[in-house]
């Protein structure tokens, strides 16, 4: 089973990044073709993360939501699948290669740092053996990938508007990347909502201070003050974009720089 | 004048329950509290100074919340377009600041402590937290599940509750399944070893039972044994952590002093006699596990309970709405202001 986690990997991290490299080409040359076959590698793509993270569970005997490589592989999946939905409804597909970059990244982060866990099984710790568990993590997954679909779009729009196409053509891309940013944080809520149910029933208080609940309450702020000034202060645009992605870089400090620079409670990567 | 000095109290007031403030407020507060995982003491969570930034929070936004409030129940006459978004708002706000409520309440009002239970002690619960209402918490026993590898799957006390010497039940703490009595909800924490252990003074013994750190004086002498710490699985290459915890080749680390002088530190294997002096001796006989539980009490849970719900709640009604309008289709621009 080990060797069929390895290849589905392998696959989906070659097609992602084959998907990625269609999808720039789309968005700088406008071939209609090309959008389709990105598309087309992304949708394979995601169905052999699908077949890894089917293999990994299959291999461990749980579901692929403990470990921080499990995560990675959950997150690109979540990624790639938020995505897919988002382009199948929108028709938008410039925003493929940006988005791509991201979930790509993160499966090119296990394969350069953490490629022994692959093989690695470690049974869950007492305080993991919770119902809590999968809720928890798989909200974090949905949240942490409306972040990065929003992330994606955010550039997009800065790069469109570096382009001079004009602020005017992209309000409803403006438009989009506040309701996928609303769907991150509407689950980030439940994300920390559910950790600190769980953080009571474990070690007996809601709230720690521990660095991974801080960071997760400093993503939570970032994304609420981006909800209220967009709203009532009038930030849209550029500005609103520029928050969009420095929210997404906290998701990010809050996965890799907790895991590996901060560790507390949640020290399992 | 009083009319006046109202008037600035009340700008004062109006400045204070802006937006502009809260928002101002939730950054330096998500700024403080990441600069503290980086840079300060986690202590620093608890200083009057990060206090006071929260307190300043809560009122902002009880001030704020308040307001929208009223607003909102004297203009609107019945539910209208819209409305899910402007109740989501207000019950996502009161949530927070439920939650925020709950954990003043705990921080004014809840007790929390850690006991340490050796196998067939009895404790006063509620004592160790300062209480008056008393029930007696006995430990039965305290066992470690392992995996196959060795590794701990759980941690389980199983205790037995006794109020005026009668028995109320029999029950499992383990981690993730606390137990709750009378308030008091007992959380299973850490473990170890108490041991028990014989000394001779020229021939006559004697016996006695220590916790990890404890003292055991030998009658009659200056000397005194102090218990460190049980090693199930002793290997050099560990240092003073064991390898796992099946006891294959148990230690018990001690000291030894005369008078408060440390003379001696050292390791021993169960039932390894170490001699002080000529006519002193000691042994360690057996290892009795030992449980520490955290035992609290939190009367600002309910706020936290009913914010949570409140939060989640509001969240979904006012965020759903325009998430629903469709993505993608065609957006209509923008919705209504609250």
């Amino acid at each position: 089973m080990g060797s069929l986690q390895q290849i589905s990997f392998t696959t989906t991290f070659v097609l992602y990044f084959v998907s990625m490299i269609l999808y720039f080409w789309y968005a700088a040359a406008e071939r209609q073709a090309v959008g389709k076959a990105a598309g087309i590698a992304a949708g394979l793509g995601w169905a052999a993360n699908t077949v890894a993270l089917i293999a990994r569970s299959v291999f461990t005997g749980m579901l692929p939501l403990s470990t921080g490589y499990e995560f990675l592989l959950a997150f690109a999946w979540g990624i790639v699948l938020l995505y897919l939905v988002f382009e199948l409804r929108t028709d938008i597909k410039a925003a493929g290669g940006f988005v791509g970059f991201i979930a790509w990244a993160l499966l090119a982060f296990i394969w350069i740092l953490m490629p022994e866990q692959q093989n690695a099984v470690a049974p869950l710790m007492p305080a993991l053996k919770s119902g809590w568990l999968t809720i928890h993590v798989l909200t974090a997954i949905v949240a942490y990938s409306a972040f990065a679909l929003a992330c994606g779009l955010a550039a997009l729009y800065l790069w469109r508007l570096h382009n001079n196409e004009g602020p005017a053509q992209e309000s409803s891309l403006d438009e989009l990347i506040y309701k996928v940013t609303t769907l991150g944080f509407m689950m980030l809520s439940l994300t920390i909502v559910t950790g600190a149910v769980w953080a009571e029933k474990a070690w007996g208080s809601f709230w720690s201070w521990d660095p991974k609940e801080t960071w997760s309450l400093v993503t939570w702020i970032v994304f609420g003050v981006y909800l209220h000034v967009r709203r009532n202060r009038g930030w849209q645009g550029r500005r609103a974009a520029i928050l969009v992605i420095v929210g997404f870089l906290v998701v990010l400090f809050t996965f890799f720089g907790v895991n590996f620079l901060l560790p507390g409670m949640h020290g399992y990567a | 004048m009083p009319e006046k000095e109202y008037g600035t109290i009340n700008e004062v007031i109006g400045f204070f329950s802006s937006m502009r403030v809260g928002l101002a407020l939730l950054i330096i507060i998500g700024a403080v509290a990441a600069a503290t995982t980086l840079f300060f003491q986690q202590s620093f969570y608890h200083t009057w100074f990060f206090e006071t930034l929260l307190a300043m929070l809560f009122l902002n936004m009880l001030l704020c919340t308040s307001k929208r409030c009223k607003a909102i129940f004297s203009s609107r006459k019945g539910l209208q377009p819209g409305s899910w978004r402007t109740f989501g708002l207000l019950f996502l706000h009161a949530g927070f600041l439920c939650v925020l409520l709950g954990g003043a309440v705990y921080s004014f009002g809840g007790r929390e402590a850690l006991v340490s239970i050796a196998k067939g002690e009895t404790v006063q619960m509620a004592q160790a937290l300062g209480q008056e209402k008393s029930f007696l918490l006995h430990v039965d026993d305290f066992r470690i599940d392992l995996y196959p590898d060795g590794s701990p799957s759980q941690y389980t006390s199983r205790v037995t509750l006794l109020e005026k010497s009668k028995g109320i039940g029999t029950f499992d703490i383990s981690v993730n399944h606390p137990l709750k009595y009378k308030g008091v909800t007992m959380y299973q924490e850490m473990y170890g070893w108490a041991v028990n252990l014989t000394f001779a003074v020229s021939g006559k013994e004697g016996q006695a039972t220590v916790k990890e750190g404890e003292f055991a004086d030998i009658p009659g002498t200056d000397y005194r044994v102090r218990y460190y710490r049980y090693i199930p699985n002793y290997d050099p290459s560990y240092g003073m952590e064991t390898k796992s915890l099946e006891p294959l080749n148990p230690r018990v680390i001690f000291s030894v002093y005369e008078g408060n002088e440390r003379i001696d530190v050292g390791l021993a294997k169960l039932g390894e006699n170490v001699s002080i002096k000529k006519g002193i001796s000691f042994r360690f006989t057996e290892t009795v596990p030992l449980t520490t539980l955290k035992a609290k009490t939190d009367p600002g849970a309910p706020f936290v309970w009913v914010g949570f719900g409140l939060l989640l709640g509001g969240v979904f009604m006012a965020l759903c709405q325009p998430l629903l309008r469709g993505l993608g289709t065609n957006c209509t621009g923008k919705e209504g202001e609250v």
